[in-house]
């Protein structure tokens, strides 16, 4: 059994592989190596501690309670990370009181109105005027990322802030290449319109 | 001017370096308009506040939480595996010497075996011939033990009895005496104890 110190340096599959084979310092050291950033993520996606802090335990007991079914042939963090995506937009879509799509305004006729509906309507509504009292670009970024669709958050977060690739992104997500770019697009146009009023 | 303003996904896409045809012609629009430079200069400013965000953290007792529901379970192969490894030697001629015996050792039990078999037949006769013996002797001790306790017509019940039925009557015989022996030791110490106060 690898030290502590050797276990850390260990590739994320052979450590997985030693907690296949029941050693308890290799669960601690995933859980180690992952809990800032599934934290990170699964916060920023439903903006509140307390409940972000259950919903990412929630996250590495189910993977780590099913380790034996982790297959090499992906990344150990991209099947993680999708379990955290997953659990958080199960607690938005639980969170919902009104039947609004995740898709948009169910209104919308053209794909400029669709657009326009990016922004998730539960999400707290702060104006810019209260960004700008606020004085702090990475609050504003914050609350300007919290008021994004889910789907929309979850790429922006994963490819700028956890810096994956369009490609791990798309196998995290279940989707295709091309709608993760369409995404983080629409997600970065969104939140240069949201942070206008700073540019002043 | 060849190009009207980029639009706000062709920004993007220069913005993520994608190559393609169009790409020269939009890096060249962008060299001469300022508009446009100032707009691919603000997606870049933002792109690298989302990569400055501050690190979040859970609580320090997180980690403890999360193993307090996870079972960490040994498979039985891997069990197997730590519990045999400190015994394989871990040099090459100390696991060919091994093997060497191991071969040894396994043909001399198959051999052992096969020839247990060959003789199976004589095991079992002998066996039957070794039970008969014991039931011989069982019954005749049945026998004296009936004569010495309830006298002829006692001894007369127990030959006619089975050994199974023997048997039974010598243990509650033993538990009998052993209970009253148990009884008596009982009664010994209350008698002791009573007379210390």
């Amino acid at each position: 059994m690898p030290s502590p110190d050797e276990l850390r340096l260990l590739p994320d599959a052979d450590v997985v592989r030693l907690a296949q084979h029941g050693r308890e310092a290799a669960f601690r050291e995933l859980v180690g190596r992952y809990e800032r950033p599934v934290f990170a993520l699964v916060y920023r996606m439903v903006r509140d501690r307390e409940v972000a802090e259950d919903l990412a335990q929630d996250t590495f007991v189910k993977v780590l309670n099913h380790i034996d079914r982790y297959s090499p042939d992906f990344k150990f963090s991209s099947w993680l990370f999708k379990i955290a995506n997953n659990v958080a937009i199960d607690h938005l879509r639980r969170r919902r009181i009104d039947t609004v799509s995740l898709d948009g305004n169910p209104h919308a006729t053209s794909v400029e109105a669709i657009e326009a509906s990016a922004l998730d309507p539960e999400a707290p509504q702060e104006s810019p005027l209260e960004e700008m009292e606020a004085k702090e670009l990475g609050q504003a970024i914050e609350r300007a990322i919290g008021a994004l669709r889910p789907e929309y958050r979850a790429c922006i977060l994963l490819r700028h802030v956890e810096g994956r690739s369009y490609e791990e992104i798309a196998t995290t997500l279940d989707l295709p290449l091309g709608t993760v770019k369409t995404y983080i697009h629409r997600a970065r146009q969104a939140l240069r319109t949201a942070l206008e009023p700073l540019r002043d | 001017m060849p190009f009207d303003h980029l639009t706000p996904d062709e920004i993007e896409r220069l913005l993520d370096g994608e190559e393609g045809v169009a790409r020269a012609p939009m890096a060249d629009h962008v060299a001469g308009c300022p508009d446009c430079r100032h707009a691919l200069a603000d997606a870049r400013q933002l792109v690298m506040a989302l990569e400055s965000l501050g690190d979040l953290a859970p609580s320090a007792s997180f980690a403890d939480r999360v193993m307090a529901e996870v079972h960490v379970f040994e498979p039985w192969h891997a069990a197997l595996g730590r519990t045999v490894s400190p015994w394989i030697p871990t040099t090459a001629a100390g696991r060919i010497a091994a093997g060497v015996g191991v071969t040894v050792a396994g043909a001399g039990i198959t051999a052992g075996s096969l020839w247990l078999l060959a003789r199976a037949d004589m095991a079992v006769l002998l066996a039957g011939v070794g039970l008969s013996e014991v039931r011989t002797h069982i019954l005749g001790i049945g026998h004296d033990l009936a004569r010495v306790i309830t006298g002829p017509v006692g001894s007369a019940s127990a030959v006619s009895s089975s050994p199974t039925l023997i048997g039974a009557a010598i243990g509650s015989t033993v538990l009998a005496a052993t209970l009253s022996l148990l009884g008596l030791w009982r009664l010994a110490e209350r008698t002791s104890d009573a007379r210390s106060r």
